[in-house]
């Protein structure tokens, strides 16, 4: 095994890197959703206890499988599961951690696009002198929705998706020291300082002050109220772990790869709990005081309540910003957006560098050769998203490889690394040159309540009930009437229950379900091609040895 | 804002912030690297 000589350049800039990965959009634009959808301020309890018994645990394992990894030259999750299951069954396993990066790359590249092309038009005025209904229409307009064809072409979104790929490629090309850490050094910073002139604006913002209609505190208010009735409800709970679990960017295999280019002895437990808290200071001091504050100030909470969620961000933002002022508007814009670019670029380098550590280690491609072809075939798969956006390839990206896939793969690891490698091992391997003392508690939290919670958040996303409401699906199935499977569900999505029209065709044309199947497809055939690139590469290895 | 709002926020921000300052200044501390062979 040719051993790489890739190393991470400083313990902050490895700790920037990793809160950068965990860092992205969602810290923005999902959890305050999530948190005003489920309770407001109870939400927090239900959040920071999965944070603690899931979230924190799992950052130490998915650190310790990838430096364990990295000693026997494995820089992607086949290698690493195979390095600690021992058998061919988990190198098949940590194909998870190359197809999630991979697909969820492709499309978060389109989103993280959508914010460079923000950027530039905040900065150029676009939304000056604009409606609120003419800057919402803006945003249809940037990748051509409701024009009524089959294909969502826009030039201007095609652009600014090639302008990131090759961004995020140029940057990977540079290596892990020179390229990932110095952008990591960078990008973190600013949208520290993005964040704080947007909070700090946002909460001083009284009513009459700039056109707001409300206080801004009202937001806070809304937010934090608790309502501790909610805590009874499996869905807010089951809404929280759900949150920690995509805000950690855990279940992908991109920590692990980070982690693989540790030296042995070095720390992992100080690292992981530093990484982690820092992505909690973004997303719930940060996160929460910027875009619930500043839209009830200007819209009211019940129009917040209708209509909290991920395009609000486009939609919305630039208008509201257009009470401050032309030049403070401009500013504001470029800052939101701004730091919604870099919360997202530090996690899509995250995202290639395991594809790339795959080719290099597994094909022995050089550095610049690896990135050319990761920039490849993420073009290649982005275009479904951005061509089919509204027929829901861009929706299928995001539910298979986006939400399931993380959470099917964090539970094979979490079962890997507990039961199989062993938890006296594995409980070593996380303690190995550690900087704090981890209470011996979490020996038994990673053993059996990580592992349950997990499973829970599995099943729960396998059955889900109409609503999220459980209590009233027991009811209903012990009454006789059957489980009422949410469209949204896993078992609810396979079988298409959301889509009233199972034709494929209709007049010859291809409907929006012939797409998701063929996206599925799609996503399927990407796997089994991983498989295959994995099952050649050991076999390779076995004939050489 | 009400009582129990403020009181909610305040806590959850200074559990959060303090723990985040408290490991990563522990990070900038102690550089990487430095340690022998265990």
């Amino acid at each position: 095994m040719i051993r790489t000589k890739e190393k991470w350049g400083s313990r902050a800039g490895l700790v920037l890197a990793m809160a950068g990965n965990a860092v992205g959009l969602g810290n923005f634009l999902r959890f305050p959703a999530q948190a005003v959808q489920n309770g407001g301020g109870a939400f927090i309890i239900p959040y920071l206890v999965s944070f603690v018994l899931m979230g924190i645990p799992l950052l130490w394992v998915e650190w310790a499988i990838g430096r364990h990894g990295g000693q026997f030259g494995y820089h992607s999750a086949p290698g690493m599961m195979h390095a600690i299951g021992r058998r061919a069954l988990w190198r098949f396993v940590g194909v998870f951690g190359i197809f999630t990066n991979l697909a969820v790359a492709a499309y978060y590249a389109y989103i993280e696009s959508w914010t460079l092309g923000y950027v530039w038009h905040s900065l150029s005025g676009v939304f000056m002198g604009k409606t609120a209904e003419q800057v919402s229409q803006f945003f249809s307009d940037y990748l051509n929705l409701g024009s009524g064809h089959f294909i969502n072409f826009s030039p201007m979104a095609l652009f600014f998706l090639i302008v990131t790929l090759a961004i995020n490629i140029w940057i990977l090309s540079r290596g892990l020291a020179k390229g990932v850490e110095i952008a990591s050094k960078i990008g973190m910073p600013l949208l520290l300082l993005f964040g704080f002139f947007l909070a700090i604006r946002a909460l001083t913002l009284d009513k009459g002050d700039a056109g707001a209609v409300n206080s801004a505190l009202e937001g806070l208010n809304f937010l934090w109220q608790p309502q501790f009735d909610s805590l009874t409800n499996p869905k807010v709970w089951l809404a929280a772990a759900g949150q920690i679990f995509f805000t950690l960017s855990v279940g992908m295999g991109s920590i692990h790869c980070y982690a693989a280019y540790l030296r042995e002895n070095d720390d992992i437990a100080l690292n992981a709990a530093s990484a982690g808290w820092m992505n909690e200071f973004v997303e719930v001091v940060l996160g929460g005081s910027i875009i619930i504050p500043i839209a009830v100030a200007y819209l009211g909470l019940d129009w917040i309540q209708a209509n909290v969620g991920f395009e609000m961000g486009f939609r919305t933002m630039p208008t509201l910003f257009q009470n401050w002022g032309p030049y403070l508007a401009a500013v504001a814009g470029v800052a939101w957006f701004g730091l919604l670019f870099f919360a997202g670029i530090t996690s899509s380098l995250a995202m290639g560098q395991p594809v790339m550590a795959f080719l290099q280690d597994e094909y022995k491609l050089s550095r610049k050769r690896s990135a050319l072809t990761l920039g490849g075939i993420l073009f290649l798969m982005a275009l479904p998203c951005v061509f089919l956006y509204e027929m829901g390839a861009f929706g299928e990206y995001d539910y298979w490889a986006g939400t399931f896939s993380l959470v099917a793969f964090a539970l094979l690891e979490i079962i890997a690394f507990a039961w199989v490698f062993g938890m006296e091992k594995g409980w070593a391997e996380i303690n190995r040159g550690a900087d704090i003392k981890i209470p011996i508690l979490f020996k038994y939290v990673i053993k059996y309540i990580t592992p349950l919670f997990l499973l829970a958040v599995f099943i729960g996303s396998m059955v889900k009930p109409s609503d999220g409401e459980w209590l009233a699906a027991l009811t209903s199935l012990f009454q006789g009437h059957g489980w009422p499977l949410a469209d949204d569900s896993v078992i609810g999505t396979i079988l298409n229950k959301g889509i009233a029209d199972r034709r494929w065709f209709i007049d010859g044309m291809p409907t929006k379900m012939f797409i998701i199947n063929m996206t599925r497809l799609l996503l399927l055939s990407v796997f089994a091609g991983i498989s295959l690139a994995v099952y050649r590469a050991w076999r390779r290895k076995e004939k050489q040895s | 804002m009400t009582t129990s709002a403020l009181i909610t926020m305040l806590l959850t921000w200074t559990i959060v912030t303090t723990l985040m300052l408290t490991f990563f200044i522990k990070v900038l501390r102690s550089p990487m690297g430095k340690k022998k062979k265990e």
